[in-house]
């Protein structure tokens, strides 16, 4: 009876959302391009609001640095007696945004990031997956605009209000819900 | 007062004698034991061994109820730690096997553990390569479909 390796595909499709909706959000990425099946559970809002009840919530930090969102790592194992090393105490990884897309600033509500971008763009995006939608608002805030993203808990989606116009622009979002926390640290870009 | 005990029986038709309260953690089992008393209940589609990991399992999350309830009962730190070590030790096969019978006799908990062992192997994983290598998930995306996808999460120019 036994088998040579672990497998998934025998399994009943509902005992496959199971396990997948532990996965850590920080892995979901990778789901993606393993099979068609599992790359479709990104757009199903049941298999979403399962994992981010089910996945273990996990804090990422993030810094905005030179127009760059980095991630950040803080590795306490490198510290020996009062000696610390910088480098090895905290890795910083780039996240993937081409040179087009200079985040200014960032707003974010359950791991989704709403930036706004050098040349007066507006995303939402979610780092984790790295889906991302674009919001058709440009040129229509200057530098001192602020945002909130939020949901909607009549409706159950993402909400995203330019805090000067409440009431006028509100932006329906059909992105994932990452289950992460993220604290965000000011810029220490000078 | 002596426990009541029941008999659980494999597909290899070996026989287990196992307290009901420790049994009555799956619902399954809960639900025929008041439907057929007395009865040993054959459980044609888990091996011996499964199913003796299956019961070692409930025999640690028993809740004790015997009215004192102060020493026996481990605290929940411990209880985790226990879990992480019960999984810890099955190999991938019998992990599988082991979430199936959880599933099929309805124990919440032991399906928690065991599902979120494997979601930490794939999460262990470093690339969607060694997910369906470990996993024996056939790729059936063409390289357009994976670029296309790729598109998808990139910020347009």
């Amino acid at each position: 009876m036994t088998k040579e390796t672990l497998r998934l595909l025998p399994l009943p499709w509902d005992l496959e959302d199971e396990i997948l909706s532990r996965v850590p959000a920080p892995s979901l990425s990778r789901l993606r391009f393993s099979c068609k099946r599992w790359n479709a559970l990104f757009k199903d809002q049941k298999f979403m609001k399962k994992h981010s009840d089910k996945a273990a919530k996990q804090h990422m930090v993030l810094m905005l640095s030179n127009l760059k969102v980095c991630s950040m790592n803080v590795n306490f194992h490198e510290i020996h007696g009062n000696v610390v090393d910088p480098h090895k105490l905290m890795s910083l990884k780039v996240f993937n945004n081409p040179e087009e897309a200079k985040i200014c600033k960032i707003f974010h509500c359950d791991g989704l990031l709403l930036c706004t971008t050098l040349d007066f763009r507006l995303v939402v995006w979610n780092p984790c997956t790295g889906q991302i939608r674009w919001i058709p608002f440009s040129n229509r805030y200057n530098t001192i605009s602020e945002f909130v993203l939020g949901y909607d808990n009549t409706a159950g989606i993402l909400v995203t209000h330019s805090v000067e116009l409440l009431s006028m622009e509100s932006m329906i979002l059909g992105l994932i819900r990452g289950s992460i926390l993220i604290t965000l640290l000011p810029n220490t870009a000078t | 007062m002596s426990k009541k005990m029941i008999v659980l029986k494999s597909s290899e038709g070996v026989s287990f004698v196992v307290e009901e309260a420790v049994a009555r953690q799956s619902k399954i089992i809960s639900f025929l034991v008041e439907e057929f008393p007395d009865r040993e209940l054959p459980l044609t589609n888990m091996t011996s061994e499964i199913l003796r990991k299956t019961i070692e399992y409930c025999k640690k999350h028993v809740v004790e109820d015997d009215g004192g309830g102060d020493s026996s009962s481990s605290s929940s730190g411990d209880l985790k730690e226990w879990d992480v070590k019960f999984v810890a030790e099955i190999d991938q096969p019998r992990l599988m096997d082991l979430l199936m019978a959880a599933n099929y006799l309805d124990i919440p908990s032991l399906l928690d553990v065991t599902c979120q062992k494997v979601a930490d192997t794939i999460a262990a994983c470093n690339d969607e390569k060694e997910i369906r290598a470990t996993f024996n998930i056939e790729n059936d995306f063409t390289e357009e479909e994976v670029e296309a996808i790729r598109m998808e999460n990139q910020y347009p120019i």
